[in-house]
């Protein structure tokens, strides 16, 4: 449907304040959408690298890197995102310019990743020593242990759960918007503000339900699809 | 390690009394709503369950900000004025209400129907099944999870000054606009991290002592 057929069709609705709104919210929301995608990717693969780095510290047979390791994570989930992100936004503001959407990748981020840490961790202490065992008994070097069972076991169990936190990120991209991001929620805050239709709010939760509630099904399917029986 | 001036430590203590008056409101606010909610999900009436999942779903599927955001706008447009603080609560605990009324669910679902039964078949009332058998079980679940939600609260408190109440985050905002000084969100993040640890340190002390031998 093009944005003409689009736009004949809200001049039926009654109120005609909240239908130019509307088309004015579905004309910007591809470019918002985009922004919002991009916000979750980039924050995506920031908290794996570092929550693997983390988490594989946590695992770490060295008492001091796992205990080091274990505070990054108990103070790090402390952490809300809004003082985190204008701390990292107005910080590296103060040093070099940057753009509200890398800001937002970062901070996002940041407070992901003591939760893809846990995450890493019980996927590895899930792989049974039994597994591992047997792999070595039949003469896997340490590298193939890793590669051909520790990594394959762990994912299986892990992949559900970092998706579902990648959904957690999504939604948390929407305070981007309190720096000026024009994501969803940035364009949908701009256009109630100058025409006061805070009908259009709705609009936007479903915007999100529609991205998330889906992906979120999906994944519980998945999770009990890969789930682990022995 | 640099000392923060104090003019802006006051402002930051007073809105700290906030967020902390809104911790503890929104946690008891949150559990009851989280137990209503519970009902309706369980429920034999078809209608009543699917509202309960309908919520739950609708809450845990959208952002935050959003949800907070459209009470604070949503609301006076229907006649409805409440206190900042007023909204703040009901922004958190319609949202994290949503969380904890889906982990009571499984709290409920992980509870054994074996030792219930086999009360039942003793002869005892319905009254005495509940008090003895499934309340000490269903607690020594619950309670843990109830440890979890008071820091999910935590770190949700700082999104509802966008609502304009003057907790910490609004009051950090005045001090950068006043002083251009940034660093006043580290000192809300440190105070933020002190909380959280207290409050997970006292969730894992109540948890040992629960645990049944």
């Amino acid at each position: 449907m093009g944005a003409r057929g689009l736009d004949s069709l809200l001049a039926l609705l009654p109120d005609q304040s909240f239908a130019i709104a509307l088309s004015t919210y579905l004309r910007r929301l591809p470019p918002a959408l985009g922004v919002t995608l991009q916000i979750t990717v980039g924050a995506a693969l920031l908290a794996l690298v570092i929550g693997l780095i983390i988490g594989l510290g946590r695992t770490s047979s060295n008492r001091l890197v796992s205990n080091l390791a274990a505070w990054i994570v108990y103070v790090g989930r402390c952490i809300p995102l809004p003082p985190l992100q204008l701390l990292v936004y107005f910080m590296i503001l103060s040093l070099v310019p940057i753009d509200a959407v890398v800001a937002g990748m970062i901070a996002v981020g940041l407070q992901f990743s003591p939760y893809m840490a846990e995450l890493f961790r019980s996927g590895i202490s899930v792989v049974p020593v039994g597994q591992i065992e047997a792999a070595r008994a039949l003469g896997f070097t340490e590298m193939q242990v890793r590669r051909r069972v520790v990594v394959p076991v762990a994912t299986r169990v892990m992949l559900p759960a970092i998706g579902q936190l990648i959904v957690g990120m999504l939604l948390n991209s929407a305070y981007v918007s309190q720096i000026g991001a024009r994501d969803i929620t940035g364009v949908a805050r701009n256009i109630i503000n100058s025409m006061f239709t805070t009908e259009i709010w709705l609009v936007v939760a479903l915007t999100y339900f529609l991205i998330a509630f889906p992906v979120s099904r999906f994944l519980s399917w998945l999770e009990r699809r890969l789930a682990l029986t022995w | 390690m640099f000392a923060w001036p104090s003019y802006f430590t006051g402002e930051i203590a007073a809105g700290l009394w906030v967020a902390v008056q809104l911790l503890v409101v929104s946690s008891v606010t949150t559990a009851l709503w989280a137990l209503v909610v519970l009902a309706a999900r369980v429920s034999p009436l078809r209608l009543v369950r699917l509202l309960g999942v309908g919520y739950i779903e609708f809450f845990r599927g959208t952002p935050l900000v959003v949800q907070v955001l459209a009470i604070f706008a949503y609301l006076p447009s229907i006649g409805i004025v409440f206190e900042p603080f007023t909204t703040a609560v009901l922004a958190i605990t319609l949202n994290v209400g949503s969380y904890l009324a889906e982990s009571f669910r499984a709290g409920l679902q992980s509870i054994p129907s074996g030792p219930r039964e086999a009360a039942i078949a003793l002869g005892m009332s319905r009254l005495n099944v509940f008090r003895r058998v499934i309340a000490p079980v269903s607690l020594r679940i619950v309670v843990p999870a109830l440890g979890n939600i008071v820091m999910q609260i935590l770190l949700t408190t700082p999104f509802v000054y966008l609502v304009g109440l003057q907790e910490m985050m609004a009051k950090g905002a005045l001090v950068q606009m006043r002083t251009a000084d940034f660093s006043v969100y580290l000192l809300i993040i440190a105070i933020y991290v002190v909380l959280g640890l207290l409050i997970s340190g006292a969730a894992a002390w109540i948890e040992r002592r629960m645990r049944l031998p």
